[in-house]
């Protein structure tokens, strides 16, 4: 096990799964993703795939998942400093076993 | 007759429109100059050319990607550009005269000028980021972004009662896109989309017509003048899968030489120069496909020749435009930063194949040309002038 997946095992697998699928990604892309990754500048995800990733986290984890009224109450700096682990701590459900998987 | 006067950034993709629109207002009888940076505009428009110089300094209009490259943009380009042509550029107004002021979106100071002068004014958008608010969902970016114009309004002097956002005149903004494109999104009422303004841009002279293979189909990478930054690790991508196509199409790509591979790793026949004569390549049917970073002008001129594209948005307006674009069926869109030479192979194979996204490409094109172009936005500029006499 390299290092990159030890750093990639701390993102929530099913948060990875959005994020690659929003950001049209190659397979192993996911892993370099960790909380501490920027949207912008490390990920480089332009308006669209946060448009579509704004989708997949409501259809996945439900209403409260909303990223784009997360981004709507953001300025600039907030914006270009908003990492996966803010999307894991600001919309996903809290960690906690879940064997349906689906959205709760 | 009426007296014009086009103020424009020093980027050669906001420049080469305005090119079309003067010689069509030319040809009415009308006067037209440009005022600018004449180091940046003389090469583009020509020793004829009429060019008022605000003289020059190096700005770094685009750098990166995403929410970087716009603050890049705004602070790095739109304001301190701004800043540094104010007084110029008001006395270029002074001592032209021109009956009517148009404004590019990037150089707002030029608005304020007007105003001041009371001269009407319209905006000329270029490209699709300030025509329909793609950042709406950003309303504190959209405040960023007009704190600083009128942060420029009140340093001009001018009355805090009298704001007018800079990029939109309410008269006349000149939008070289159209619905075919944007979809039937409602614009006020003063927005006119004219559609592309096709002109083409100076070529490399010794593009080497006798090496395109009329037996190949041809596939043109162009990623835009400015995107050197960050476009070298995309071009050896890009070469790859040019590779990847087979024998059976051949590559054109237009490039800086520095930004590609050495011309040993290129597929067997490719084209590579620094500026191809793309508006001729197109018009004599001689190019299948494009793939392009998402500007305006070459998504524009490639579907009003029915050509489909495979667009990896870079930064600003393009992700918006490559997203129009695959709505529209008129091509795919890939991530720039993240496309494989496989996934783009893949892309470039699946327009070229598919009869839908030529017919597609079709399709947007008449209707962008149907929007008039040069033709159209003189004809508002026309009304314009006229209505003011």
């Amino acid at each position: 096990m390299n290092d990159h997946t030890l750093t990639a095992a701390r993102v929530r697998p099913e948060l990875l799964a959005l994020l690659a699928q929003a950001a049209g990604a190659p397979p192993g892309w996911a892993e370099q993703v960790t909380p501490e990754s920027r949207l912008d500048a490390d990920l480089l995800l332009d308006e669209c795939e946060l448009a579509v990733l704004a989708q997949l986290l409501r259809e996945r984890f439900g209403d409260r998942a909303d990223l784009a009224g997360l981004r709507a109450g953001l300025g600039l700096d907030a914006l270009e400093a908003l990492t996966v682990g803010d999307l894991e701590r600001e919309l996903l459900p809290a960690r906690a076993p879940n064997p349906a998987g689906g959205p709760r | 007759m009426s007296r014009f006067l086009l103020v424009v950034p020093p980027l050669a993709g906001h420049v080469h429109p305005t090119v079309g629109i003067a010689r069509e207002l030319s040809s009415r009888g009308h006067q037209v100059a440009w005022t600018g940076s004449e180091a940046v505009l003389r090469p583009l428009l020509g020793p004829q050319a009429t060019v008022l110089p605000t003289g020059s300094r190096i700005f770094r209009a685009q750098s990166g990607h995403g929410l970087g490259a716009l603050r890049t943009l705004w602070e790095g380009f739109i304001v301190p550009y701004a800043r540094f042509t104010s007084k110029t550029l008001d006395r270029a107004t002074a001592e032209y005269r021109p009956d009517v002021v148009v404004v590019d979106q990037h150089t707002p100071a030029g608005a304020l000028i007007a105003h001041r002068h009371g001269l009407p004014w319209a905006s000329l958008a270029p490209g699709a980021m300030e025509v329909g608010r793609p950042l709406r969902g950003l309303p504190k970016v959209e405040s960023w972004m007009t704190d600083q114009l009128t942060a420029l309004w009140l340093r001009a002097g001018l009355p805090p009662a009298e704001y007018v956002d800079p990029r939109f005149s309410p008269e006349l903004v000149l939008a070289l896109t159209a619905p075919a494109l944007t979809g039937a999104e409602p614009y006020p009422e003063q927005f006119a989309l004219v559609g592309p303004v096709l002109t083409e841009r100076p070529a490399d002279p010794s593009f080497p017509w006798e090496r395109l293979d009329r037996g190949r189909r041809r596939v043109l990478l162009t990623m835009g003048t400015l995107a050197a930054d960050v476009s070298a690790d995309f071009h050896a991508r890009a070469v790859r899968a040019l590779a990847l196509l087979g024998d059976d199409v051949q590559a054109l790509v237009a490039a800086p030489a520095q930004s590609l591979p050495e011309p040993a790793e290129l597929p067997p026949g490719t084209v590579a120069v620094e500026r191809a004569p793309v508006l001729e390549l197109m018009s004599r049917g001689l190019l299948d496909a494009v793939v392009c970073h998402g500007g305006m002008n070459t998504v524009g001129e490639a579907l009003s020749h029915g050509i489909p594209l495979v667009v990896a948005p870079i930064r600003h307006d393009q992700p918006f435009v490559a997203a129009q674009v695959e709505a529209a069926g008129a091509g795919l869109r890939v991530p720039f930063a993240r496309v494989t030479p496989d996934g783009l192979a893949a892309a470039v194979r699946t327009v070229l194949d598919r009869p839908a996204h030529r017919q597609a490409a079709a399709a947007v094109g008449a209707g962008l040309r149907s929007a008039g172009g040069a033709v159209a936005a003189a004809d508002r500029l026309e009304k314009l002038a006229a209505a003011r006499r």
